[in-house]
């Protein structure tokens, strides 16, 4: 496991002040924030920022991080010491609240009990409370969690396995865990953002009340290849200059395999052709937006060049930039 | 920790339903419904039509957006007063972005 430099990722000194370290944690997390931020890598910065802001804003954990030292190296090995889970108890839940799922493995080490303790007040606040103390009733909590599925599965449907941790009360009302693996069918037409319910297998009934729901999350892997507003779907398609000029037929990949799409005759860069229906199924499916990009070929030898000289001849008149007024 | 065999299960699309009544929002959105009716007069969400609470009906898309105001709250210890602004300007540059990949074709990547 990889030792974090927590003062590091946040940019301040080890002696910072906690108003200087929230100052650090707010301007980052602007700035990566996934909601804010689409970049690819973002979403992962975010997280090792919370998850320094969770220690170093805590007073408890930053005083127990302290005892390392300064020696470290972010990134160096790290293996806690023997006697850490008896010297420090962190069973007071996590301290901002953030959305702990992705921090580290060295952050679970040394704090997991916080995190694990806060997935019980997460998504199960109150659970275990009222069991046994005079026939009280109570439906499970809700559930939620995130599910990333491939753009082709909304097409088509997909199934995911999920694997959820659920907190659960022994006899003597202590609270474990256990880890619930689901096959869940999600249904095709499902778009970004959008929320699937799974009745009953949220978090269990308490005095013989319903189990709650499960709530997953729906986001896409991104592809590079293609852009999704909605049910619609966009690919730039790059053609060559005489495709594009004199009309073909070309191949263009969609998120359930490949399409032959004919360019029309005369086409001009960022023209777009829409292949009704072929977008997110649904209700209303979708449409699918190729969208012509005109890449030009280099010219490597003589013969390549020759060729652009002719062209050069054939248009005389032709000013790319008329447009400019130059 | 105890494991326990795989599940099959079949689920419903939360947002392909018309319209989410109140108690509903809340559920999905983990929230009581007192907190929902707090964002109600943040302008974070508006009901489909204006009303009596009991009747109130939100649009799907009303989900998400809750989810983000609950997360950029948490997160960035956005002002709940400033929250409806901020996603209005969020999807506002969200849609110039688009609109700008649009035009300038194939992203590098």
């Amino acid at each position: 496991m990889e030792f974090k430099d927590y003062y590091k990722i946040l940019g301040v000194e080890r002696s910072a002040s906690a108003d200087e370290i929230k100052r650090a944690y707010r301007k980052l997390a602007r700035k990566y924030h996934p909601d804010i931020n689409k970049e690819p890598g973002a979403e992962e910065k975010f997280k090792e920022i919370s998850e320094a802001y969770e220690v170093l804003s805590d007073p408890e954990k930053r005083a127990a991080y302290d005892k390392f030292g300064a020696n470290w190296q972010h990134g160096q090995e790290f293996r806690p010491p023997p006697d850490w889970e008896k010297e420090f108890h962190f069973a007071g839940g996590g301290f901002t609240g953030a959305d702990t799922s992705g921090f580290s493995d060295f952050f679970e080490e040394l704090f997991g009990r916080a995190r694990r303790s806060r997935a019980a007040g997460g998504g199960f606040s109150g659970f275990g409370f009222g069991t046994g103390s005079g026939g009280i009733r109570m439906k499970g909590e809700d559930v939620h969690a995130r599910v990333v599925i491939d753009l082709a599965d909304a097409y088509t449907g997909a199934e995911r396995t999920i694997t959820l941790r659920m907190p659960e009360q022994t006899a003597d009302g202590h609270i474990t865990y256990r880890e619930k693996t689901l096959n869940v069918r999600i249904p095709k037409g499902v778009k970004e953002g959008q929320h699937i319910r799974l009745k009953g297998q949220g978090g269990p009934g308490i005095g013989g009340g319903p189990n709650g729901d499960l709530y997953l999350e729906v986001h896409f892997r991104p592809d590079r290849r293609f852009r999704v507003e909605g049910r619609d779907v966009y690919l730039d398609l790059p053609v060559a200059p005489w495709e594009a000029a004199l009309g073909a037929k070309v191949k263009a990949p969609t998120p359930t395999g490949v399409v032959e799409v004919k360019i029309p005759e005369g086409s001009q860069c960022g023209r777009k052709l829409r292949l009704k229906g072929k977008g997110i199924p649904g209700r209303t499916p979708g449409d699918f937006y190729v969208v012509i990009q005109i890449v030009p070929p280099p010219a490597r030898d003589e013969k390549q060049k020759q060729a652009y000289e002719a062209l050069k001849e054939a248009f005389p008149g032709f000013n790319p930039r008329a447009g400019l007024g130059v | 920790m105890r494991k326990e065999p795989i599940i099959v299960v079949d689920c419903e699309i939360v947002e392909e339903r018309e319209a989410l009544r109140l108690h509903e929002l809340a559920r999905i959105c983990g929230l009581p419904a007192e907190q929902v009716m707090e964002f109600v007069d943040l302008g974070v969400i508006e009901p489909l039509e204006p009303g009596s609470i009991r009747h109130w009906r939100f649009a799907a898309s009303a989900v998400p957006r809750l989810q983000r105001a609950m997360r950029l709250q948490r997160d960035l210890g956005i002002e709940r007063q400033a929250l409806a602004l901020v996603l209005d300007l969020l999807d506002e540059m969200e849609r110039m972005r688009a609109r700008l990949a649009r035009l300038q074709g194939p992203s590098e990547a």
